[in-house]
């Protein structure tokens, strides 16, 4: 936007937020939302404490592992469903129940089925992230131009090869999109698993800072996952872009 | 060709004439798409501008639509300045520009829709000029059900059906394929002699220009600037295809062909 | 109908009729203790629904969620729409939500539930919290990336601001705004179901962890199934919506 001719940042934007929160957070309008700067200061005090770094790393092992494993799987089960007409027939009605469902519902399944601890939170994530990684490998796979498949038959590539030299790379910005998607999901799954299954990690964390009321220890806490989150998403936002140059151009 | 057909009633007084004086446009870059234009399009004739790729053909019509504000310089409809879009002139777009989830009825009906029309006396007229543009039985139809050449003629029927004393036409036929095209071609020329407005006609194709012209304003690139004012008089008394083959129309089509070449990239 | 929808259904069929059959033999093998077959799940959803249990129990889980989802997509429209057409607004606003939409939001729930309990406002409010960015951010996308030549059109036949608004941006932005409503719902639904996990007793929630609590795995696998049911009936009824109200050329498609 522009003041006076100027450009104006859209993280100025941000800033200006941040600002009206400390405002509000000074005014002491609700016991939920401490100043700004309270929560920060808290945020730099827990950060290197064992607890936290421990919560952190359980939570971080769990996501990343959950999300390879998402996308190893995810990825080229996306891409045969986009490209055989009956595995397609066969798991889609699954995968589009399961993509817009609440899977928070099915967690404590796997909370019997797998117990307390980091197994089902690894479980959760895989469950959030692993639908809307099938789904857009399978529209990226479904995309590929019908001359790039016939180039590859005439051209003599086993169906491996044509995997992974054509395929792969043409369905690629929709497959990132997806697993772009997929990270903001297992966020959301580790979080609610921990939640769920408040022993492990930062839902252990939580659950303590929410039964005494230490507002500005969860917001500190907060803090630190949305900025994780975010930060993951512009992240695979520029490896995208990166990407996207020929995504316009294919036929 | 045949003799003109019954005048519609939109004709009621003489048909509007346009005037553009001193147009300049330039974009940011700076890029000059038009330098200082004058212009004089007579009224109830089919003036075409002509040019390759850049010479502002476009942006000037847009300009006389009152959808671009020019950096300098007055449009004249009948004498008087405008600024912006008026009642007196109706855009035919390129890209056809029709409402995906209305029914060809609708959309033909949407310039009255707009001017708060009631339904049924807009749908009255909406259904005359559908029949004109030879669409009868599509009126509940929408728009991805019709071929390419079908949608045009929506949009031409929606320019026409405001009544306007102008007629813009965006390349309307560029999206349009060789044989639809030449068919289009015969009957814009039917429709310019029986509905006695102004058109204003941009295409980048000279055998068209020539074709349907009554004038043609041939324009050059960076800037863009008005080069040659060029009246082909072919006679209208010839058929379509004769006309195709008159050395008139053929010496005219080389000689601008010869004229813009330097320009061509 | 022709050789190749017989194949598509029966592939259906057969999806289905595989997914069952699997989880049936599992249950019977049993995979574990906690794992009941589906004839058991099957028949204890009966019993539930006979006994009024869990109807009573998707009742009270459905009210906030559909006042919150009616609240949410009326002020994320309205919110998609004001920043779409005000780069002033959308220098406010989007960044903020941009945010809000990459982040874990569930992470807020126990902190309301907390300290406003689980009323009909509270899990309001969880279900708004969930649903308003993604729908705010797909709203804006939709009303800001119009068409410009639909744009031009609707200037060029003198189109009032208004009625360019209502006539043109918003049928044109329907598909996108719906596509964050669904979203939307579906966020919702998460929202109002992880409360009622976290901090019970009230509806669904309560019976999964109730029957969880009690070791009755059938019934808790019952009312699991049922409210992922419901959402799927409900997302259903929201595409008939977008149909009917505001795309009638997609029901020839």
């Amino acid at each position: 936007m522009q003041i006076f001719g100027y450009r104006v940042p859209n993280a100025m934007s941000l800033l200006l937020w941040a600002s009206a929160w400390e405002i509000v957070g000074r005014a002491e309008i609700t016991i939920l939302l401490p100043p700004l700067s309270s929560a920060l200061g808290r945020l730099l005090e827990i950060v290197p404490t064992e607890t936290f770094l421990a919560a952190l790393a359980i939570t971080l092992q769990a996501y990343f592992l959950g999300v390879g494993i998402s996308i190893l799987i995810g990825v080229p089960l996306g891409i045969i469903m986009g490209r055989s007409a009956w595995v397609d027939k066969l798991i889609l009605p699954w995968v589009s129940l399961f993509v817009s469902a609440p899977l928070t519902a099915l967690v404590p399944v796997i909370m019997v089925l797998f117990g307390f601890g980091e197994t089902t939170i690894l479980l959760t994530v895989v469950l959030f992230a692993i639908w809307i990684i099938i789904l857009d490998a399978r529209a990226g796979s479904r995309g590929i131009s019908q001359s790039l498949v016939e180039m590859s038959r005439s051209y003599g590539a086993t169906r491996w090869q044509a995997f992974i030299k054509i395929y792969l790379w043409a369905a690629l910005p929709e497959i990132l999109a997806g697993i772009r998607l997929g990270f903001v999901r297992a966020v959301k799954g580790v979080i609610i698993g921990q939640l769920l299954v408040s022993v492990v990690g930062f839902g252990y964390l939580f659950e303590i800072y929410s039964s005494n009321f230490l507002m500005e220890h969860m917001w500190a806490l907060l803090m630190v996952l949305f900025a994780f989150a975010y930060a993951l998403d512009s992240g695979m936002g520029a490896l995208e872009r990166r990407v996207e140059y020929y995504s316009a151009n294919r036929s | 060709m045949t003799a003109p057909g019954p005048q519609s009633a939109s004709t009621a007084g003489a048909a509007a004439a346009v005037g553009v004086r001193g147009v300049s446009m330039v974009y940011p870059g700076p890029v000059q798409a038009l330098q200082n234009v004058d212009l004089d399009i007579p009224g109830g004739e089919l003036t075409t501008l002509l040019g390759p790729s850049g010479c502002g053909k476009t942006t000037l019509l847009k300009i006389i639509a009152g959808l671009i504000q020019p950096a300098a310089g007055t449009v004249l409809v009948n004498g008087r300045p405008v600024q912006g879009p008026g009642p007196e002139r109706a855009f035919v777009f390129q890209d056809f520009a029709l409402l995906p989830w209305a029914s060809v009825i609708r959309n033909v009906a949407f310039g009255l829709e707009l001017r708060g029309v009631p339904v049924s006396e807009r749908e009255a007229v909406a259904e005359k000029y559908i029949a004109e543009i030879g669409l009868v039985g599509f009126e509940r139809k929408y728009p991805h059900e019709l071929s390419i050449g079908m949608r045009q003629r929506v949009g031409l029927a929606r320019a026409l059906a405001v009544k306007a004393d102008v007629l813009l036409m965006d390349e309307p036929f560029s999206a349009i394929d060789e044989q639809t095209r030449r068919k289009f071609q015969e009957d814009m020329l039917r429709l310019v002699s029986v509905e006695r407005r102004t058109f204003v006609f941009v295409t980048h194709s000279i055998e068209e220009a020539v074709y349907l012209s009554d004038r043609i304003a041939l324009l050059t690139p960076r800037p863009g600037r008005i080069w040659k004012i060029i009246e082909p008089r072919l006679s209208r008394a010839l058929s379509p295809d004769q006309i195709r083959r008159e050395p008139a129309y053929l010496d005219m089509v080389e000689s601008i062909w010869h004229d813009l070449k330097h320009y061509v990239e | 109908m022709s050789r190749f929808d017989y194949r598509s259904t029966a592939l259906r069929v057969a999806s289905v009729g595989i997914v069952l059959a699997a989880w049936e033999y599992a249950g019977r093998v049993p995979v574990s203790i906690a794992f009941p077959s589906l004839s058991d799940t099957v028949q204890s959803a009966a019993q539930m629904v006979s006994d009024g249990s869990l109807i009573r129990a998707l009742g009270i889980t459905i009210v906030p969620l559909v006042i919150g989802i009616a609240l949410s997509t009326v002020v994320g429209v309205l919110l998609g729409l004001a920043t779409g057409l005000s780069r002033r607004t959308e220098w406010l606003g989007i960044p903020l939500f941009l945010v809000l939409q990459a982040a874990p939001l569930a992470a807020l729930i126990p902190m309301l539930v907390l300290a406003y309990g689980v009323g009909l406002a509270s899990k309001v409010l969880v279900v708004c919290i969930m649903a308003v960015p993604v729908i705010v951010l797909n709203s804006y996308k939709a009303v800001r990336y119009t068409p410009v030549s639909l744009l031009e059109m609707g200037r060029s036949f003198l189109g009032s601001r208004r009625q360019v608004i209502f006539k043109i941006i918003l049928p044109a932005a329907s598909p996108v705004i719906f596509a964050g409503l669904r979203l939307g719902t579906a966020a919702g639904f998460v929202g109002a179901v992880l409360a009622e996990l976290l901090i019970s007793p009230t509806g669904i929630g309560d019976l999964i962890t109730y029957h969880q609590s009690v070791a009755e795995y059938p019934q808790m696998y019952a009312a699991i199934a049922s409210v992922i049911l419901l959402s799927a009936v409900f997302l259903e009824i929201l595409d008939r919506v977008e149909v009917k109200l505001f795309r009638p050329e997609r029901r020839a498609i």
